[in-house]
């Protein structure tokens, strides 16, 4: 009885001197890896986006106001593009998009530019800046397209190709199309107006027009709210 | 013979030697055409439209050296991007393999030598000029790339290659540095 006690308070010690060390070892593992200044990732809010999903969507035209951006802003930019995913979500899906950027963080001081961003599935974004200077105050016409011919995704504004890049991403369609507006840091006014939104479908050739009460409105800023820079509206204003 | 026969073959006659002159006809034809065509002048070229001229206002000197390069990006470098290990100018001759700086001959070059091949628009090119593809290995977080995915900023496992214009200074592309093998 006594030999059965003792070794079940063995038994008994042992299991919690293990406990105790997993207990102890466990945070000072995590605190190695984690231990440099960068951050955790978090989600970006400072976007208002109009998202459509589109099945086999390979192209998608959209006309954008550039507005008066104000100098002092970190960026702003005018996203218009194409998604993989149905929710595009930070992670792995693929895109293609273009449209105006400006900013402290931009090349030219606040100078508007065309940009592309690109990104494999399962890859990280490639930014393309410089892609042509643009005005304030401004309509342009901003297009991705995969181009079935060429087998390359491109962009294109106000009817010119600008970029091209024919070494394939690893898709040919998507299956949501996006655009609105994005900046930083969190909280920035945002002014970008879109309108005449078009998409095209991977075996078609015409440009097919939606309206903006067919979107599912992505990010906490408001919809058609005027703002100091322009107003946020998209669609049949 | 009776007349109407002399007739009949005069008309024989005279049929032969129309297909014979129209058969010596064609052959010469046929010589004709397999004999060498003199070469037709060429038309005067026609002048195509001048080179685009770049409308970003360049530098007051352009980036000539890899030092000025590197003096360039910090100051984009310092607004966007937090390093696991920060580096400064002193890191290019303290530790000469975590930065590596190349010139190219334009945009495209630099796309090609990536392995995207990326094309741009002429007046794009001549906007760039020559460029610096400047690599600093480590891990790093970017902000301010635009990306529809809603990324607050970007994580960079094994460093980031800026691109800048030589003449601009601009900057005009980053990209991931591929793991190394």
């Amino acid at each position: 009885m006594l030999r059965k006690t003792a070794s079940m308070s063995v038994t008994g010690a042992f299991l919690l001197v293990t406990l105790i060390a997993i207990l102890f070892v466990s945070p000072k593992k995590t605190g190695a890896q984690t231990g440099n200044a960068l951050a955790s990732p978090t989600p970006d809010t400072s976007r208002a986006f109009a998202d459509k999903a589109v099945p086999s969507v390979r192209g998608t035209k959209v006309d954008i106001w550039t507005a008066q951006q104000p100098a002092q802003n970190r960026f702003v930019s005018s996203p218009s593009g194409i998604c993989t995913d149905p929710i595009c979500k930070v992670g792995s899906p693929g895109f293609v998009e273009t449209g105006y950027y400006k900013g402290m963080g931009s090349p030219v001081q606040n100078q508007l530019q065309q940009y592309v961003t690109y990104k494999n599935i399962n890859g990280i974004p490639e930014p393309v800046w410089g892609l042509g200077n643009l005005n304030d105050n401004t309509w342009y016409t901003f297009q991705t397209l995969y181009s079935q011919t060429a087998q390359r995704w491109e962009a294109w504004r106000n009817g010119q190709l600008v970029w091209y890049v024919p070494t394939p991403l690893n898709f040919t369609q998507g299956a949501l199309v996006r655009c609105g507006a994005e900046g930083k840091p969190i909280g920035v006014q945002l002014g970008v107006e879109v309108e005449n939104m078009r998409y095209k479908l991977t075996g078609g050739n015409t440009w097919i027009l939606y309206n903006y009460t067919d979107t599912f409105i992505e990010g906490p800023y408001c919809v058609f709210k005027p703002a100091e820079f322009g107003a946020f509206g998209w669609g049949p204003c | 013979m009776k007349p109407r026969h002399y007739l009949l073959l005069a008309s024989l006659m005279i049929l032969a030697v129309f297909v014979v002159a129209f058969l010596a006809s064609n052959s010469q034809n046929v010589i004709a055409a397999n004999r060498p065509i003199p070469p037709t002048p060429a038309p005067t070229a026609t002048p195509g439209p001048p080179p685009p001229n770049p409308t970003t206002v360049p530098l007051a000197q352009p980036l000539a050296t890899q030092e000025q390069a590197l003096e360039q990006l910090s100051l984009y470098d310092s607004q966007m991007a937090v390093w696991a290990e920060p580096w400064s100018k002193y890191t290019l001759r303290s530790q000469p393999d975590r930065i590596t700086i190349k010139a190219y001959p334009s945009r495209a070059a630099e796309s090609a030598a990536s392995g995207w091949n990326e094309w741009f628009a002429p007046e794009i090119e001549a906007d760039a000029g020559s460029v610096w593809a400047i690599t600093i290995k480590g891990k790093a977080q970017v902000t301010g790339i635009p990306a529809s995915v809603g990324e607050a900023y970007v994580t960079y496992q094994n460093g980031v290659t800026y691109v800048i214009s030589q003449r601009t200074g601009s900057l005009l592309t980053i990209r991931p540095v591929k793991p190394e093998k």
